[in-house]
């Protein structure tokens, strides 16, 4: 479907997964092994680093990790102290898939006449969506375990009773923006690839079809550059968000 | 893409005025967003030279909380135009 008078030689395609149903439910296929090629990829990761772990000098795998879980907790020692380390697991697991499954749209999978077979599986809403709602529930779960029923309900009173629609409403924005915040940067970044290789000045292979030069330029800003900086933002709310929790303090 | 009513026109034209506003909205909002953070770090970094490291890192956060906003304007921009506009 291409819309209006084309100055682009290809048609840019929104929303369209070959899909299967499982009973009620519908299924993106290719998102589906995009999510298990991510995860995969990590627990191979995960499974590498435990093999070579040293207490002597680290090897560059292991300097990675520790990289980012020091981050991960200077972050929240600087936020909540020493009782928020049982977040840690959480948000370095949140960043190293969210971080895995952006970059897997650096391999070109689209072949003319397919759509893409293994597309960044974040720029689908549900998957970002379902990322954000479970960090939500946690956070909420979080704070009745560590505070209290009383306190929990006592929050969304706080400043002042007549602030209590404003309170609900944030609360129910904080799932939906970290979920679409991702999920559109990442779409974003999926369509900027399809209208750029569809550019008249890119020269033509054998088929007719342009050769997306540019696409390596875009991709080397938007899909390792905001991929990075979306999965450090998601992770880094997540992060804060358990830290309002944590310490029971709006 | 042949229009065979004028409902269907209308519905057409209705769908990428709005896919340009939210464009054009969001375009600004970030654009303002990015300006303000962009000149506090500039300030930050003329007043106190040795800041540079910390105050960049809480400048590329703010950056990417503005550009987020854009980019939700940009989905719904792609929704309007691409699939709103088919049911007429």
């Amino acid at each position: 479907m291409s819309v209006g008078p084309s100055i682009l030689a290809i048609t840019v395609d929104v929303g369209r997964h070959p899909t299967f149903d499982i009973g009620p439910f519908q299924v993106y296929l290719d998102d589906l092994v995009s999510v298990c090629v991510a995860g995969l990829l990590i627990v191979v990761l995960a499974v590498l680093l435990r093999r070579n772990i040293t207490s002597g000098v680290p090897g560059k795998l292991q300097l990675a990790f520790e990289t980012i879980v020091g981050a991960v907790e200077n972050q929240i020692k600087s936020s909540m102290g020493e009782a928020g380390f049982f977040i840690i697991p959480l948000a370095v697991t949140l960043f190293m898939f969210i971080l895995l499954s952006n970059w897997i749209e650096l391999i070109p999978t689209a072949f003319p006449g397919h759509d893409q077979l293994l597309p960044a599986s974040t720029g689908d809403i549900n998957e970002t969506l379902a990322l954000a709602i479970l960090v939500i529930v946690l956070v909420h779960v979080t704070w009745i375990q560590k505070n209290g029923l009383r306190s929990y309900v006592g929050h969304y009173f706080k400043p002042y009773k007549a602030l209590f629609p404003l309170v609900v409403i944030e609360e129910i924005t904080k799932p939906v923006s970290l979920g679409l915040r991702l999920f559109g940067n990442i779409l974003a970044g999926g369509i900027m690839l399809q209208l750029i290789a569809g550019i008249p000045i890119s020269p033509k292979d054998a088929y007719g079809l342009p050769i997306p030069i540019l696409d390596v330029v875009w991709k080397l800003f938007d899909v390792v550059g905001i991929g990075f900086v979306q999965a450090f933002i998601f992770s880094l709310l997540t992060l804060l968000y358990f830290s309002s929790a944590v310490t029971g303090d709006h | 893409m042949a229009v065979e009513t004028t409902a269907q026109a209308i519905s057409h034209a209705g769908a990428f005025i709005g896919g340009g506003l939210a464009l054009g909205g969001g375009a600004i909002g970030a654009a303002v967003g990015d300006g303000l953070a962009g000149s506090q770090l500039i300030a930050g970094i003329a007043r106190q030279p040795e800041a540079q490291g910390r105050l960049t890192v809480q400048f590329f956060i703010v950056v990417a909380l503005c550009e987020a906003m854009y980019f939700i304007n940009f989905a719904f921009a792609i929704l309007f135009v691409f699939s709103l506009y088919k049911s007429s």
